[in-house]
């Protein structure tokens, strides 16, 4: 399990690492990764996204990169080495949740809990 | 990006609310994004020009709030924003009296009591936290206007100036509003509890 440097990340925050971790992606695909990842629940705007972006950027999390495009306004970003660490981090993290919620899931099962039921 | 500030040509004055670092580096690409966002037939126009216009004011007070905080050093001087904690910190005395008196009911002793003390805290710090904003505020605007800005323009470029002008604003109305009221000879106890009372003080004006 990766070492954790700090608290958990923001969730604007994770969901921009999460989604650079397919492939490197400029503003609009960004937005539209991290709302297919959450279910449609985050839905960013301009100002949001290249808000988080600037101070993801400033702490060297992710890094702007050469891409070629028909539209040279557009800008890729990808992860970069603490990026990846950082997310991996945060990976090991929710894995351990999801397993120990699957292990409570069973527990609640033994003691009839119908809040597990469904 | 000119042809994108065309087609949005409101949405791009709004963006001059962001520090003019922040523009510089993020404006053509919030142009870009929005003209994908918009362009993608799959969504509605209205919502995203919502979830936009929502979005706009949140995120450049934020930007500014963190510009300010130190974040974007290369916009404002250090010394402009040394001067105006230094002199935020010589106004403490000031608000120190006020509250005291409010909480004491008035009990500081007399001006003449404390005339020396009153003069060098509730005056002098004031007088040289004025002084010492002004000064920022103008070497930053002489700078400038070597680099060919207007004194005008620099005058009026609040997002950068703000803080040494209400600091050095603060300590010319205290320094002017306390020895006022000394001078007027309407007080019988310490001058700085009159701020609570602008009627009475109104009429010691009239009395002269």
């Amino acid at each position: 399990m990766g070492k954790r440097t700090s608290n958990l990340l923001p969730q604007v925050t994770f969901s921009i690492l999460f989604a650079l971790s397919l492939k490197p992606r400029h503003g609009y695909e960004l937005m539209q990764q991290i709302e297919h990842d959450s279910n449609g629940r985050v839905k960013l705007g301009p100002g949001a996204l290249y808000g988080s972006i600037k101070q993801l950027r400033e702490e060297n999390l992710i890094e702007e990169m050469p891409f070629e495009d028909d539209n040279e306004r557009r800008r890729y970003y990808r992860l970069t080495k603490k990026g990846w660490d950082r997310l991996s981090s945060e990976l090991d993290y929710f894995e351990n949740i999801v397993r120990l919620t699957g292990e409570r899931k069973g527990l609640g099962k033994q003691f009839g809990a119908s809040v597990w039921m469904a | 990006m000119d042809g994108l500030k065309h087609r949005f040509p409101r949405y791009s004055r709004l963006l001059w609310l962001y520090p003019a670092g922040y523009r510089m580096q993020y404006e053509e690409q919030m142009l870009q994004t929005l003209a994908d966002m918009l362009d993608d037939p799959g969504r509605s126009k209205a919502s995203i020009w919502a979830r936009t216009v929502l979005d706009l004011p949140v995120s450049a007070i934020y930007q500014q709030l963190s510009y300010e905080g130190g974040i974007m050093k290369n916009e404002t001087p250090s010394y402009m924003k040394r001067s105006a904690l230094l002199g935020s910190i010589m106004l403490l005395p000031f608000w120190a009296v006020v509250i005291i008196n409010s909480l004491n009911n008035h009990s500081i002793p007399s001006s003449h009591d404390w005339e020396l003390t009153y003069k060098l805290l509730l005056v002098g710090l004031p007088v040289i936290a004025f002084l010492l904003n002004i000064a920022a505020f103008w070497r930053w605007v002489a700078t400038r206007h070597k680099l060919g800005t207007s004194y005008l323009k620099s005058l009026f470029d609040f997002r950068h100036n703000w803080t040494v002008l209400v600091v050095a604003g603060l300590g010319l109305l205290i320094a002017l509003f306390v020895p006022f009221h000394d001078s007027v000879h309407c007080l019988t106890g310490n001058p700085v509890r009159e701020l609570h009372n602008p009627h009475q003080t109104l009429q010691c004006i009239l009395r002269g």
